[in-house]
């Protein structure tokens, strides 16, 4: 299956205590210095390498958007019933889409959407609340898809589900972490 | 909302290896409806990540569809995007899977 999550505080911890609890979740990140690592050469030479190595002492079971392998180490996943995690407001892809989102348009990449279409594997929206004093971890409903639909038609998919992240980031506006990255994926 | 699947294609068993070539190219062209152009220069330089974009989708869509018209299965533990993006390697691997050793 995979699960789709938000940027949210607690989601590398979730995926932690799944992990630990018999669920490992394969996650897709993208490796960019955030903007709070670009602040100077030294943010740029130091903190983010450190940073980096940080989390790749930490946290197991990532694959960089970057890698050539990407396609076929998600496949391998799905296809031994594993699970993958892929973020719904994450922008990089080669397919992306504007979307009206908290009275902006912001661009979202349909990369997970596209992977259930073909994998037919089950999309379950996963929200991550809360922090290491206590957090919480909420499924939704697996969506399944049948067949692959044209651009036009994708909205159609896509929509609901930056709709439901929309309502989770209204719900708890201080637990998503992209308030404070770049806008680049604004329109202007 | 209506979906794009194609017809779903018969089995082909193609005993060459050229045979098999021309079926992968064959079955891009139709399926994934890449262009003629793109289709021909893979064809020559063997390299389909030199041709194009070759992203996480386009590779879980081709080993879906190579399966699905070839009836075979590529074993997780020998895929990888090199074998994908290599027009010569990905005929050698359909033909071995297609004699079944």
């Amino acid at each position: 299956m995979i699960v789709i999550s938000g940027h949210f505080n607690a989601n590398r911890l979730a995926k932690y205590y799944l992990r630990r609890n018999g669920y490992p979740l394969m996650s897709v990140r993208t490796r960019k210095p955030n903007a709070m690592m670009l602040t100077g050469r030294f943010g740029v030479r130091y903190v983010a390498p450190a940073y980096y190595r940080f989390l790749d002492a930490i946290v197991e079971d990532e694959i960089q958007l970057q890698d050539r392998n990407l396609g076929v180490s998600l496949l391998r996943r799905l296809r031994d019933n594993g699970i993958v995690n892929i973020y719904i407001d994450s922008s990089a892809s080669s397919e992306w889409f504007w979307v009206p989102f908290l009275n902006q348009e912001r661009r979202f990449a349909g990369g997970f959407v596209r992977i259930a279409e073909l994998t037919r594997a089950p999309l379950v929206p996963m929200q991550c609340l809360g922090n290491s004093s206590g957090f919480e971890i909420n499924f939704g409903a697996p969506i399944r898809y049948t067949g692959k639909v044209s651009s036009e038609d994708f909205m159609e998919r896509l929509m609901p589900l930056v709709g439901q992240l929309e309502s989770w980031i209204l719900a708890h506006p201080t637990q998503w972490e992209l308030w404070t990255r770049p806008n680049k994926r604004l329109k202007k | 909302m209506g979906t794009m699947d194609t017809p779903k294609q018969t089995t082909e068993k193609v005993n060459s290896l050229a045979g098999i070539r021309e079926a992968i190219l064959d079955t891009m062209a139709r399926r994934l409806h890449f262009e003629d152009q793109t289709i021909e220069q893979f064809r020559l330089n063997g390299r389909l990540d030199e041709v194009m974009a070759a992203d996480s989708i386009l590779v879980i869509e081709l080993v879906l569809m190579l399966e699905d018209h070839f009836d075979i299965r590529f074993d997780p533990e020998h895929i990888d995007a090199e074998l994908i993006c290599d027009l010569d390697r990905l005929t050698a691997f359909i033909s071995k899977a297609q004699s079944g050793s």
